[in-house]
Order: C-alpha cells, then structure tokens, then sequence
C-alpha cells in the first residue's frame, strides 16, 4: 500500500474508533477500577488506549454524571476507582444496543455485497 | 515522588482549573508510580522507567488541554458558515460606508481636492477598517465558541445558515444573476476605459508638465482613439447583449475571444508604433529618467496579461456550458 493510502486509512480508522473508547471505559467501569487498571483491563480485551487520552476521558465522563469516582486510601498507594452512575449504567445498555445494530448492519452489508 | 515527576504534574495542573489541581496532581502521581513500576519489571533503571512513562505522557501543555477539554481551534465547524456568512454581509457593507465617508471627509476639509491626493488619503483608513471588521467579527466568534453551549451554538447555526431549498437548483436564474451582475461590472469598467484619453494632468497633480492636457497624445485622434472607441463600442454591446439575454453562451463567448485577440493586436500594434503619452509628459519623465526601454515592455507585458487572463475566463466559462448541456440532453 502506498503512502497516501496507508495514511487515508489511518483517519478513516481513527474516525471509526473514536466513540468507542467511552462505549468501552462504561462496559468496563461495571465494576469499579482506577485509571491504571482499567488501561490494562482494556489492553487485555485487546483494546489499546493510551493514558494521556484515557484519563481525561475518565474525569469528563465523571463531570457528566456517568461515572462516579472514589479515592481508596486503604492500600499503600491511594487510587481514584470510577464506577457506573445509574445513568452511567443506562447509557451504557443504550449504546451497546447501538453497537448492536451497527454491527447487524455492517454483517448484512457484507453478506449482501458481490465479493 | 521524584523531582523531575514533581515537576511535571506541576506544569500539567499549572493550566487546570484551582480546584481540579489537588484531585489530578494525585490521581497523575498514582498513575506514573503504576507505569513506572511496570516498566521497573521489565528490567528497566529506576530514571529510565521515569522518563519513559513521562515521556509516554508527552507534553504537560497537551494533557492539560486534554483535560480541560479545551477545543484546539479558533471558530468550529457549527459556527464556521455562520461566521463566513457574517462576513460576506458586513465586509461589502464596510467597505461601502468606510469608503464614502472618507470621501465626503476628504471633501469637506481639503479646500482643492485632487483624485491622486484623495486616493493617498483614504486607501489606509478604508483598508484599517476592513482590518478592524474582520478582528472584531473574529474575535467575537472565537469567544462566543468557547462560551456558549452547544445547544446554543447549534440553535446559531440552524439560524445563521442560509436556508437551501430545491428552488436554488433553477440554474437558469442564477446563472443569469451571474452573468449580468458580471456584465454590468463590465459595463462600468469601459465607462472608465472611455475616461482615459480625457483625463487631464491635473487631476494627479503633474499638471505643470503639459499644462493640464489630458495624458494621452492628442494627435492619436486622428486614427488611433476613434478605433478605440469603435473596440469599448463593440465591447459594451456585447455586455449589453449578455444582460438583455441573462446569460452567457457560447457564440458570446466565442466573440468576446475574438474580441480579446483583436483587442490585445490593436493595443500592441499602437505602444509599438505611436507616441501614447502626450510627448510633453514623455520627454519630461520617461525619457529623463531613460524609462524608455522598458516602459514598451511594461505596456506588452500589461496587455497580454489581461487578454490571456480573459481567455482563461472564457476557457472556464466555455467548459462549464458545455457540462450543463450534456447533462440536460443526456437526462
């Protein structure tokens, strides 16, 4: 693949993935983790993000009542665990619908189409 | 906590909100230890695992950004058309009222007025104005993006934007809104073209150089200026006959290139043969300051330029009749 196209494809995948980082942070913030251990718990679901962009994102879900946090000061080191809100909880049903029917869709498309 | 992690929680939080900075400062320490010791595990030194998860971080100015979410542009893609659209009204409106004002100001105050000197004195004012519009109207957009909700920002751009209906489609109406608002600004620049030969020294202040005849060689009227009044002739009916009919077609267009050919031949044939600028000018300025070799290229240079220009216009134009066609005998 030439250049152009290699770096036409990176936008295009950049564009896909970006909403799917928060539908991920909600799914797995089901149960309650700091920053840290939820890079890894992504990275093991085969989901790589990185922190500079995964903690921010964390505090504006957090700000947006979909997630609340607590510090846990009983381990050496103190860590901020996010959990899911009641909205936090529904949204995150809402979207994964969504992903759902995104993915029926793209299934149907791909049957559909002549190879 | 080292110095050097010191350092840069410090210049990250240096940009957040005061009452965000404790939370952040603690929640960064936590997570650079965490990144750290994963990379003390992989057999790493205790400085080398530092400044990599730092340097994994990046610039503290950035995650700053990040954090407060701040948008990393001027005016957004909502606001963008709204604020070109703001634009397009006020600089024409502007410019008209900057302009007469500084006219009638010029008038007004000096006591012999003069089109070179009037010109040196409102250009700056009028070209400031302009400036300070597109600043204001900019600078509003850019506060009134980071202000706003988005609710708001979005109830803007439905308001702002001109509304587009099927109706836009009739292309025939547009295209001669097009063409005659091109001709009529035709029409004006061959009144002023008809103006030339007439204008005397005095208007530009050089009047003692042939007492305050007209710049161009009178004895041109024997052959020369007639003709090119027969040309602006030819011309302007052209421009007439394109707002008579409303729009441009190609036999129009095919003469106006004929046009442009006979024109750019005639004006070569005239710099090169005749004496253009009254002689009392020319042996004044050209001729002391030994202009004269260039001065003919100058001229040629000028009159192929806009006859060429003119052509690619006509090329475009030509191109784009031809597209419409097609499409509407091939649907």
């Amino acid at each position: 693949m030439n250049e152009e196209l290699a770096s036409t494809l990176a936008t295009h995948r950049q564009e896909l993935r970006r909403g799917t980082l928060v539908v991920a942070c909600l799914l797995a913030c089901r149960t309650p983790r700091y920053g840290y251990a939820l890079l890894e718990y992504l990275a093991s679901a085969g989901l790589d993000a990185e922190a500079n962009t995964l903690y921010p994102l964390l505090r504006r879900l957090e700000g947006q009542g979909l997630l609340k946090a607590e510090w846990n000061t009983e381990e050496p080191r103190p860590r901020k665990y996010y959990s899911l809100t009641e909205n936090g909880a529904e949204m995150a049903g809402e979207l994964r619908d969504e992903w759902t029917r995104l993915t029926a869709s793209m299934a149907t498309l791909w049957k559909e189409s002549p190879r | 906590m080292t110095a050097l992690t010191r350092r840069y929680i410090d210049q990250v939080v240096a940009h957040l909100p005061e009452g965000q900075r404790e939370d952040i400062s603690r929640e960064l320490a936590a997570l650079i230890s965490d990144m750290q010791e994963e990379r003390l595990a992989t057999g790493a030194g205790e400085a080398a695992a530092e400044r990599d998860a730092l340097e994994e971080l990046g610039d503290p100015a950035r995650l700053a950004a990040r954090y407060r979410n701040a948008p990393n542009y001027l005016i957004g893609p909502e606001l963008y058309p709204v604020y070109v659209r703001s634009l397009q009204w006020l600089m024409p409106m502007v410019l008209g009222i900057a302009l007469i004002v500084n006219i009638v100001v010029y008038f007004t105050t000096e006591a012999e007025a003069n089109i070179g000197a009037m010109i040196g004195q409102i250009v700056g004012p009028v070209i400031s104005a302009l400036f300070w519009l597109l600043g204001s109207v900019t600078l509003f957009f850019w506060v009134f993006e980071r202000v706003a909700q988005p609710r708001d920002k979005a109830a803007v751009a439905r308001d702002g934007a001109r509304r587009w209906s099927v109706d836009d489609l009739e292309i025939e109406v547009a295209h001669a809104r097009e063409a005659r608002s091109e001709a009529i600004v035709g029409l004006v620049m061959l009144v002023l073209l008809a103006l030339v030969p007439l204008i005397p020294t005095t208007f530009f202040y050089v009047g003692h150089l042939n007492d305050g005849g007209p710049f161009v060689n009178q004895d041109l009227w024997t052959f020369w200026l007639p003709a090119y009044y027969v040309l602006l002739g030819v011309e302007a009916m052209l421009g007439i006959w394109t707002i008579v009919r409303g729009r441009t077609t190609r036999p129009r267009l095919a003469a106006r290139v004929a046009l442009d050919v006979v024109a750019g031949v005639f004006f070569t044939v005239l710099v090169l043969t005749q004496q253009v600028i009254d002689p009392a000018i020319d042996s004044g300025i050209l001729q002391a300051s030994r202009a004269m070799d260039w001065v003919d290229v100058l001229y040629l240079v000028v009159i192929w330029g806009v006859v060429l220009w003119d052509l690619y216009v006509c090329v475009k134009y030509w191109r784009t009749l031809g597209m419409s066609e097609r499409l509407v005998t091939s649907g």
